[in-house]
């Protein structure tokens, strides 16, 4: 009881040197808050996720949710960019204005949206930086693990079958797609991005008003985002609420300088090193994850032990995914799951009963429809993207 | 007044101590508003000349927790990044500050070379 009155007096004191802080102005507040760690919290619509930032939002997808095969919505990674996000969107004031080089301008309200074909398919959607942490050397920016990503279904209306409702004119060469967040101050450029004609025109690039037959949550870009799937999600703009037709490419900051890779094969250079020309990023590497067992786990002889993972690509799906026992030196060939289509992922699993007590270090490789697959060295370029490396996973039989 | 000013603002802090980390985080529908309530998240900084004043301006437009999350970056990385916030995002931070800031970062969050 005692310690109960000391702990409640210790609290009001440290309020009331916080408040006469926070008076003063806002930093003092912070005296008062924990320090930076990756903890599990609870943003509105969403579950138990790992946190980046909070303002703007940055939440992570803990591995072990990746055992659906379509992940729920609430396990959804979360990233904006800047911090005056839409919370509120009345949705019968929302309308999706499309024009610039077209015949017509169209205000497009959600049952107009509706309207069009409806189109539904499964989608790997990945932050380009996820996997940024394990650069080496490390690069400055969001510090994702891998868990920035998920596999949705994704229905909406074809973007193609919108820009022909509004007639794209002659001289068209990009088309740039800017949704409801703002920076918090006029200086900061908005996030607007842009995909060339041809890019834009093709079949699959969706506006989805819908994730796994639901509508969007808020912080997945209620109420409708565009779709570009096979490529990294920079360009899935969310809150969708301009879509611009241009005779002059498109360059806004979030095209140029951001989100570029080197213009070189791999889309890496030397570690440490500058790059020369650079092209926006686009299509998704191959990847692969192991998902079970867990980093450290432990496991007990002549018991089976499946490994199970994702493997997903750039739109080309999935030819193979192979696994080793033994750090790479052997490898079998791992059991395919149910195929969702060239943009979901897909599990695989590899039966694995271990006879000997000790350590072992499993590893997946994936390799892709046309060929490309995984490096067992991590690809570098400054900016932290398309991390695909052959991740080591190690666990211990007893 | 002055009573009722420092009592509103012990129940808001108390409010963000108590609930800031589990986060008061709501979703609501209303009629045609889909709303949600962002829950507040404050982070402390390490101790350090200059914490205030990177706090204060950095805070302008995102969460202080950008920083800790980072690696240990060079003095080289830090003053890149706050040029890329006052050069490419417009912070308004005058040159001396953004010297003090730097070297705060650097040290407080940073190779210390």
């Amino acid at each position: 009881m005692n310690n109960g009155k000391v702990s409640r007096r210790r609290f009001l004191r440290t309020v009331g040197t916080a408040a006469a802080m926070a008076a003063l102005g806002g930093p003092a507040i912070e005296a008062l808050a924990a320090p930076y760690e990756r903890k599990l919290v609870r943003f509105p619509e969403k579950g138990e996720l790992i946190l980046l930032t909070s303002r703007p939002p940055q939440l992570e997808t803990p591995l072990p949710l990746f055992k659906d095969l379509v992940t729920p919505n609430e396990n959804v990674f979360v990233r904006w960019h800047l911090s005056d996000i839409p919370t509120s969107v009345d949705l019968a004031a929302w309308r999706l204005q499309v024009g610039g080089n077209t015949e017509k301008e169209l205000q497009l309200s959600m049952d107009d949206l509706k309207k069009f074909e409806k189109v539904t398919f499964t989608a790997v959607i990945q932050c380009a930086g996820n996997g940024r942490s394990f650069f080496a050397p490390r690069v400055p920016g969001g510090q994702w693990k891998n868990g920035a990503m998920a596999n949705v279904t994704w229905s909406g209306a074809r973007l193609r079958d919108v820009l022909n409702a509004a007639g794209v004119k002659a001289g068209s060469v990009d088309v740039s797609f800017n949704g409801l967040d703002k920076g918090p101050l006029p200086t900061v450029p908005d996030l607007i991005k842009s995909l060339v004609m041809d890019k834009a025109l093709e079949e699959d690039i969706i506006i989805a008003y819908e994730m796994n037959g639901k509508s969007l949550t808020l912080l997945n870009g209620f109420p409708a985002r565009l779709i570009v799937p096979g490529w990294y999600a920079t360009y899935w703009v969310k809150s969708l609420s301009d879509i611009s037709v241009n005779t002059k490419a498109f360059e806004g900051f979030w095209m140029n300088p951001a989100y570029r890779i080197p213009d070189t094969e791999c889309g890496c250079i030397p570690p440490g090193s500058k790059p020369g020309r650079t092209v926006p990023i686009n299509r998704m590497s191959t990847r692969s994850l192991i998902i079970a067992p867990g980093e450290g786990e432990k496991l007990a002889r002549n018991k089976p032990a499946n490994i199970m993972g994702v493997a997903f690509s750039g739109g080309y799906g999935i030819k193979d995914v192979v696994v080793s026992t033994d750090g790479g030196r052997t490898w079998a060939r791992a059991d395919l799951g149910k195929d969702l289509g060239k943009y979901s992922w897909i599990q695989f699993t590899l039966p694995w009963k271990p006879a000997k007590a000790g350590k072992y270090t499993l590893m997946a490789k994936a390799t892709n429809g046309i060929g490309d697959s995984q490096p067992f060295e991590g690809l570098w370029n400054p900016a932290g993207y398309l991390w695909n490396k052959v991740e080591p996973l190690s666990v211990t039989v007893n | 007044m002055k009573k009722t000013f420092i009592v509103s603002i012990v129940v808001v802090l108390a409010g963000i101590v108590l609930t800031g980390f589990t986060g008061v985080s709501r979703a609501e529908e209303q009629g045609t508003v889909h709303s949600i309530q962002l829950p507040i998240m404050p982070f402390d900084l390490a101790d350090g000349p200059g914490r205030n004043k990177a706090a204060g301006y950095c805070a302008v437009c995102h969460g202080v927790e950008y920083i800790p999350m980072q690696p240990k970056l060079s003095k080289a990385q830090w003053n890149a990044t706050v040029t890329k916030m006052i050069k490419a995002f417009g912070a308004p931070i005058p040159q001396e500050d953004a010297d003090t800031i730097v070297s705060y970062l650097a040290t407080a969050y940073g190779t210390g070379q």
